[in-house]
């Protein structure tokens, strides 16, 4: 027996996906907003409707992203700010709050990463990754959850975790320790937040390649790429946004505390011992 | 209804070219089919509750009789992209009570019959050359009495995981959710739309990146 074996392509970033004004009146707050996973967060939620307050370090690269939102035809402003200092995420929500109106979505992106072996792993290099993906998520989560119980409207916050935060990651320690710790994080306070009407949860990214990843945006490195996935390819930016779009839409209200899981089967994708590629057991030599 | 948000998600043709195929019984069945043909879709039924536009009964456990269901089907309607199959009611039955017949009235079509339809699918998706998606339905039992129901959905979880990396490549997604309200029959408004979202979601090309995933709806 056989199939296509081809690739599925999902629609394009701007087909329909939430019906128009499903998320219209909202404001939503994106960190790292300004470029990658962030922006197709932010586009998404944008074509729903929302209104986009855009935070991240670079004030260039908040601007570039803005310029995108605005030109979907919603508000959109840049909050310059460290997600790991807690006194700026303030400024920044107030920001926000003051030209767009109250915070309603929050969607923690914010993140950086590189490999490195653990046991060379300066405590700089640690706190680099761990403090912007788990401080700056909780900073961020409770700076949003102190306005929303103020204001008695709920909410909803979407957290970018990684596909490897069941598995660890060799050679990505800090990482995958932070991400899986931002899962557990989301079902915490999913709990501790309900009463408030407040959902948390979170989506298990596999591999979105951008420009900076490695091999960049080559095609065939791609292709090879999406040989490793079950699917058999990688993944398009805007798909994290329709994750994330839905999970933030009323349309969920019960999906709380969750974590979706968005890679291509990648992390269940045992290979045969003896290949290098993932390759379907049908197809195998041997089946394990 | 009309006013619901989930009401206006995905176009109404998304589904056309598609035969969904429900197996399961509870008011779910009633939801699902009820969105799906809202989106064009035409929708066979193996169970009870649902208006559907063909409605069959197969022996549960009987690999034969699924081949033979999936022939029926696709005579009259559509080939069959999307299945989604779903566990049985609860019977909640203590554990030290539990016979070898009440373990298997659960497990029996809540874990054997839900590979066998999965199976019998991907033959047919494969024999066919045809995409298609699995949505496997888990009742979240835990609590007295309910030992079969919860080792059935826990089985079925990890199906969902392996099965969505085995046929991942030949286009065939496999996903699952749970709730308890599967188990209990019982549905809000607010669950019925988290349900009927993350299913048209789930088995839609706008989730091409998911597969093997479990998540519950609450």
């Amino acid at each position: 027996m056989s199939n296509a074996m081809v690739p599925d392509i999902p629609p394009g970033a701007d087909a329909p996906f939430l019906p128009p004004g499903t998320l219209a009146g909202q404001v939503a707050l994106v960190t790292g907003g300004g470029s990658g996973l962030g922006l197709a967060m932010a586009l998404a939620f944008a074509r729903a409707g929302a209104d986009i307050a855009v935070l991240g370090r670079s004030a260039e690269r908040c601007a570039d992203g803005v310029a995108q939102i605005a030109a979907l035809g919603v508000r959109a402003i840049a909050c310059p700010a460290d997600v790991r200092d807690e006194a700026q995420v303030a400024l920044a929500f107030d920001r926000a709050e003051a030209e767009l109106g109250p915070v309603s979505i929050l969607a923690n992106n914010a993140g950086g990463n590189f490999g490195v072996l653990s046991e060379t792993m300066s405590a700089r290099a640690w706190r680099a990754v761990t403090q912007i993906a788990l401080d700056g998520t909780l900073f961020c989560s409770a700076e949003f959850a102190r306005r929303r119980i103020a204001a008695g409207g709920g909410g909803v916050i979407v957290n970018n975790a990684a596909n490897y935060v069941w598995t660890g990651f060799p050679g990505d320690a800090h990482s995958s320790s932070a991400k899986a710790a931002v899962v557990a994080l989301s079902e915490a306070l999913a709990r501790e937040w309900a009463p408030h009407g407040i959902r948390v949860n979170s989506i298990a990214m596999g591999f979105f390649p951008h420009s900076a990843s490695p091999g960049g945006m080559e095609p065939e490195k791609l292709a090879a790429r999406g040989r490793q996935l079950p699917v058999g390819r990688v993944a398009l930016m805007h798909e994290a946004g329709w994750a994330a779009a839905l999970l933030c839409s009323p349309m969920t209200a019960t999906v709380a505390g969750q974590c979706l899981l968005l890679d291509g089967g990648h992390m269940n994708a045992f290979r045969g011992v003896a290949d290098p590629e993932f390759i379907p057991p049908r197809q195998r030599e041997r089946i394990l | 209804m009309t006013d619901r948000p989930v009401n206006g998600l995905y176009a109404p043709d998304l589904f056309a070219d598609d035969s969904v195929l429900i197996v399961g019984e509870g008011r779910w069945t009633a939801i699902l089919a009820a969105a799906y043909r809202a989106r064009g879709a035409r929708v066979a039924l193996v169970g009870s509750g649902a208006d559907s536009d063909l409605t069959l009964a197969v022996e549960a456990g009987d690999a034969a009789a699924i081949d033979a269901a999936f022939q029926a089907i696709e005579s009259s309607l559509p080939p069959v992209s999307t299945l989604i199959v779903g566990s049985p009611p609860r019977r909640s039955t203590p554990g030290a009570s539990l016979t070898v017949e009440s373990w298997r009235a659960i497990t029996g079509p809540g874990y054997d019959g839900v590979f066998l339809w999965c199976a019998g699918f991907a033959r047919r998706r494969l024999a066919g050359g045809g995409r298609g998606t699995i949505l496997a339905l888990m009742d979240e039992a835990e609590g007295d009495g309910l030992a079969a129901e919860a080792a059935t959905a826990a089985g079925v979880a990890n199906l969902v995981r392996t099965l969505g990396a085995e046929w991942g490549r030949d286009g065939i997604r496999t996903n699952g959710l749970s709730s308890k309200a599967f188990g209990e029959d019982r549905w809000t408004q607010a669950g019925a739309d988290s349900l009927t979202a993350m299913s048209l979601y789930l088995t839609s090309p706008y989730s091409g990146f998911a597969t093997c995933g479990v998540l519950s709806i609450g």
